[in-house]
């Protein structure tokens, strides 16, 4: 009796652990598929137009600015923003399903990287 | 500066794909084969490095959205082991210029030519034997994990072992990576393969769901700085993503053994690497 409720208890966390890496897998797919789609419009478009000294050293910033223009390199610097705010959405997604499941623990780890990420970028990019 | 035409763009495109592909399947991120690609083509080191960790986060991503989705990669595991890996990032970026870096490249050659010889005498090992019983205990962090291996054709089971030693060694993995400005997937994999005993293919999945998160702060930084150049960054970004695509299809079907020989040759070049920054610098 004991036994059978704990191979059920185990099954139902499986699937339940199933789900978590599913839509982890899913965010993550999202924000490569973008990211790939747009560069890769980009990027034939930017090696035959105009290839002056300034535009080849730009920024993913300054690229940026460009995008009212519809410059690729403004298109290929929003592909670059999207594969640096997947592992973001990675780790938010993950602290929010894991609340869900009201797996406190890993809430707080999840959310402690965070914390620690946050910090270390406001530390070595204030020091310049 | 560098003579940006199609071909060098189409060269560094290829030389990325080769880099997404190992960097997806050994668990490394690739900023091992990128930096050195773009110094050796002209590229300014400090433009290099900040490519580099896009691209590592591009693989990150790519792949660990497959090993994600497969369950090859054991989320729990990743994110207790990133609370000590970007704790000793932060911890290795304050002792920046306070220990001498020579030396720590010496050093952590040698710490990794030693565990790349363990890590090839393991290749052997009978993996029947590390199976847990049915009901072995997971622990309060609930870090064991199953997976389907195509290679051996059925489910293994696993259930990390000195998940306090392997925690300790990443807080090591993060602060040599902060300090030295490494990637640290070198460092991870044999951490997880050594201390807590994990399967190869769970290590290296593992390891890339990490690397793209540990990355984060420095990528963040380098954005803000303006050292990301657009023109390098698209055609390697593009090419580690169809890389890492290439390279998730091929771990399930390697055998564990022909994975463990790729990462310690891999291994291999990145001592030499430090012994030369160590001996050079």
């Amino acid at each position: 009796m004991n036994r059978s409720r704990t191979a059920e208890e185990r099954r139902a966390r499986r699937e339940q652990s199933r789900q978590l890496e599913g839509r982890i897998a899913t965010v993550l797919r999202t924000g490569v598929i973008s990211a790939a789609v747009l560069l890769t419009i980009s990027m034939p478009w930017m090696v035959f137009q105009d290839r002056s000294h300034q535009a080849r050293h730009l920024s993913v910033g300054e690229a940026l600015r460009r995008l009212p223009e519809l410059d690729p390199r403004a298109l290929a610097a929003v592909g670059v923003l999207i594969i640096v705010a997947t592992p973001i959405l990675q780790l938010m997604t993950s602290a929010f399903l894991f609340w869900r499941k009201k797996d406190r623990l890993y809430v707080g780890l999840t959310l402690m990287v965070f914390v620690i990420i946050a910090i270390g970028a406001l530390l070595t990019g204030g020091g310049h | 500066m560098v003579n940006f035409s199609p071909g060098f763009e189409l060269t560094i495109l290829i030389g990325a794909v080769g880099a997404g592909l190992l960097g997806a399947l050994l668990g490394l991120g690739g900023g091992t084969f990128i930096i050195p690609m773009l110094t050796a083509l002209g590229v300014d080191i400090r433009h290099a490095i900040a490519v580099s960790i896009v691209a590592v986060i591009a693989t990150s991503c790519g792949a660990a959205s497959s090993y994600v989705r497969d369950g090859l990669a054991n989320i729990r595991i990743g994110i207790f082991l990133c609370v000590a890996t970007t704790t000793g990032a932060l911890f290795g970026a304050g002792l920046n210029g306070v220990l001498p870096t020579r030396a720590l490249f010496l050093i952590f050659a040698a710490v990794l030519g030693w565990s790349g010889v363990i890590m090839f005498r393991k290749r052997g090992r009978n993996v029947a034997r590390l199976e847990p019983a049915e009901d072995a205990p997971a622990g309060r962090l609930r870090l064991a994990g199953r997976f389907y291996d195509p290679a051996l054709g059925r489910e293994r089971r696993y259930v990390p072992r000195r998940p306090g030693v392997g925690f300790g060694l990443m807080v090591g993995a993060g602060t040599v990576s902060g300090l030295l400005g490494i990637g640290s997937g070198g460092l991870k994999v044999p951490a997880m393969d050594l201390a807590m005993d994990l399967p190869i293919k769970v290590s290296t999945a593992t390891s890339n769901f990490m690397i793209g998160i540990t990355g984060l702060a420095s990528a963040l930084v380098y954005l803000e700085r303006g050292q990301v150049l657009v023109s390098l960054v698209g055609p390697i970004a593009l090419g580690v993503l169809a890389g890492a695509a290439i390279g998730t299809r091929l771990l399930p079907k390697l055998a564990a053994a022909t994975i463990r020989a790729w990462f310690v040759g891999v291994l291999g070049l990145i001592v030499v690497q430090m012994l030369y920054q160590g001996l050079t610098q």
